[in-house]
């Protein structure tokens, strides 16, 4: 069997995996403060690397994901606690065994008055988890929270030093490795009463699902036409 | 392949429910302080193929993993407790809330509930009842022969007896508020119960500690807006087709597999 078959299978598998993205991306086109995923392909035509007997093999492989971390479009809910970020910054939710960092800013108040994301779990200022109480509150530009008059606390916005880094979550969460140096974003652009939505573009990710349809479809008729070559083979084998 | 398949169901899954949100919003576009929903989602698992920082074979580092995310769901369907519009209506016993709180209405197991729509009856004993006839608490009686009630912004209810000149205050209107009223369990017939994620209700008078001011002969409308509902509706549906054209695609690429052979 001819080795080619190899490397069109190779790239096949690598369309299932982009088709597994887009999906995702697609299915949290309503998912507030989501970032789309991306993936990156990778060919492995290291020729040095190669044994001879394997040369001119090429392989192709999925080589990187990363997250878009792309401004999202911000829209006005009216709700006092949704909350969106524009420009760069994230959130910081406690969460047991860390924090984590967040752009969906769908808060609202628990029973105990605590400002918490839509998991439950509490929003961090800059002096731990802010409580809030059930008074009119208002939230400036800058993060600073007002109680009529009353400074009463400040979310914490930060950025990281390697977004790369940020591992995500369910819940739209991103963890952060332990080396992730954080650095509060000195201006932050907040908005209450707004929420930032997914950045998925869904006519970007149907150009890319069309693609990797496509070149999947090339693929099967390539590995198609190997079939066939290799029963031409066997005919001619069993005439001789 | 099969990863992207149950992918974008979650997808669509999450799209319907937004659309019966969204319905159930347009339904109540015209009842009485109504307030309007909205379905917030949330990213499933991811399943990690690649760790970032792992080594390849080379002895470099990865920079970035490859993370393959399993969809959306529905994190909540949370109330929006925004104002409505204020109707005037001219009847006396039409009673909006300008501002925040509940009133507390006595259901028959003796339970409370709390409502925002003011428009209050009189019963047969002469109490002050919900249209499905709850009575409103504090309790209030208006004597049969009231000519005129007259509720002021505070929530003191004036009954004019006879047509005397001389207000007499038979009771007052009490308002509740939640620290936390997006968790209130709508129990429907503009009703909501107090759960534990709300908060206990607290009391106060009315246009006082933040608590709305009343006005009588004026109802408050629901705070649907047709057009945002419409807008969102157009969304929900695009999302909803869009998932379902990423299942196609990937039941015809495992279509493709099974011709191979």
């Amino acid at each position: 069997m001819s080795s080619g078959v190899y490397s069109v299978l190779s790239g096949a598998r690598a369309r299932m995996q982009l088709l597994e993205v887009v999906s995702h991306n697609l299915a949290n086109a309503d998912t507030a403060g989501f970032k789309k995923d991306r993936l990156c392909f990778e060919s492995l035509i290291d020729g040095a690397r190669q044994r001879s007997l394997a040369k001119g093999v090429n392989f192709n492989r999925s080589a990187e994901g990363y997250t878009d971390l792309g401004q999202g479009t911000i829209q006005g809910t009216g709700n006092p606690f949704d909350l969106a970020i524009e420009g760069p910054g994230f959130f910081k939710i406690e969460g047991q065994g860390g924090d984590f960092y967040t752009r969906q800013g769908n808060f609202r108040l628990d029973a105990e008055g605590f400002l918490v994301n839509s998991g439950g779990n509490r929003v961090l200022g800059e002096n731990g988890p802010l409580q809030l109480g059930a008074e009119e509150v208002r939230i400036d530009e800058d993060g600073r929270i007002w109680d009529g008059e009353v400074l009463v606390g400040r979310l914490a916005v930060v950025e990281v030093n390697d977004p790369r880094l940020l591992e995500k979550r369910a819940d739209g969460l991103f963890a952060a490795a332990p080396e992730t140096i954080e650095i509060p974003v000195p201006r932050p652009q907040l908005l209450q009463g707004h929420i930032e939505t997914s950045n998925v573009n869904p006519l970007q990710e149907m150009t890319l699902l069309m693609e990797a349809h496509r070149t999947f479809e090339s693929y099967t008729r390539v590995m198609k036409i190997y079939s066939e070559i290799n029963a031409k083979a066997d005919e001619l084998g069993s005439l001789g | 392949m099969i990863r992207a398949l149950w992918t974008a169901a979650t997808g669509m899954t999450a799209q319907q429910l937004n659309m019966d949100v969204i319905s159930n919003n347009l339904a109540n576009v015209n009842t009485t302080g109504f307030k309007k929903s909205r379905a917030d989602f949330q990213d499933l698992l991811y399943q990690t193929s690649r760790t970032a920082g792992a080594e390849s074979a080379e002895g470099n580092e990865v920079p970035t993993g490859i993370q393959v995310g399993l969809g959306a769901r529905a994190a909540a369907v949370q109330k929006v407790f925004t104002v409505g519009d204020l109707m005037q209506t001219g009847n006396d016993l039409d009673v909006a809330i300008e501002g925040a709180g509940f009133f507390r209405v006595e259901l028959p197991g003796g339970e409370e509930a709390f409502t925002r729509a003011g428009a209050f009856k009189k019963d047969g004993t002469g109490r002050l009842v919900t249209s499905d006839g709850y009575p409103v608490l504090p309790q209030i009686i208006i004597p049969e022969n009231t000519t005129r009630l007259a509720i002021t912004e505070d929530g003191a209810v004036n009954a004019f007896l006879d047509g005397n000149n001389q207000p007499n205050q038979i009771g007052d209107l009490e308002l509740a508020k939640f620290s936390n009223p997006a968790g209130l369990h709508a129990m429907g017939r503009s009703l909501f119960l107090e759960t534990p994620a709300s908060g206990p209700a607290v009391l106060g008078t009315p246009g006082q500690d933040g608590f709305g001011a009343l006005a009588q002969g004026f109802l408050e409308g629901s705070n649907v807006s047709v057009m945002e509902e419409m807008v969102s509706m157009i969304a929900t549906q695009r999302a909803y087709e869009i998932n379902s054209k990423a299942i196609r695609s990937a039941d015809e690429m495992l279509q493709m597999v099974n011709n191979l052979a």
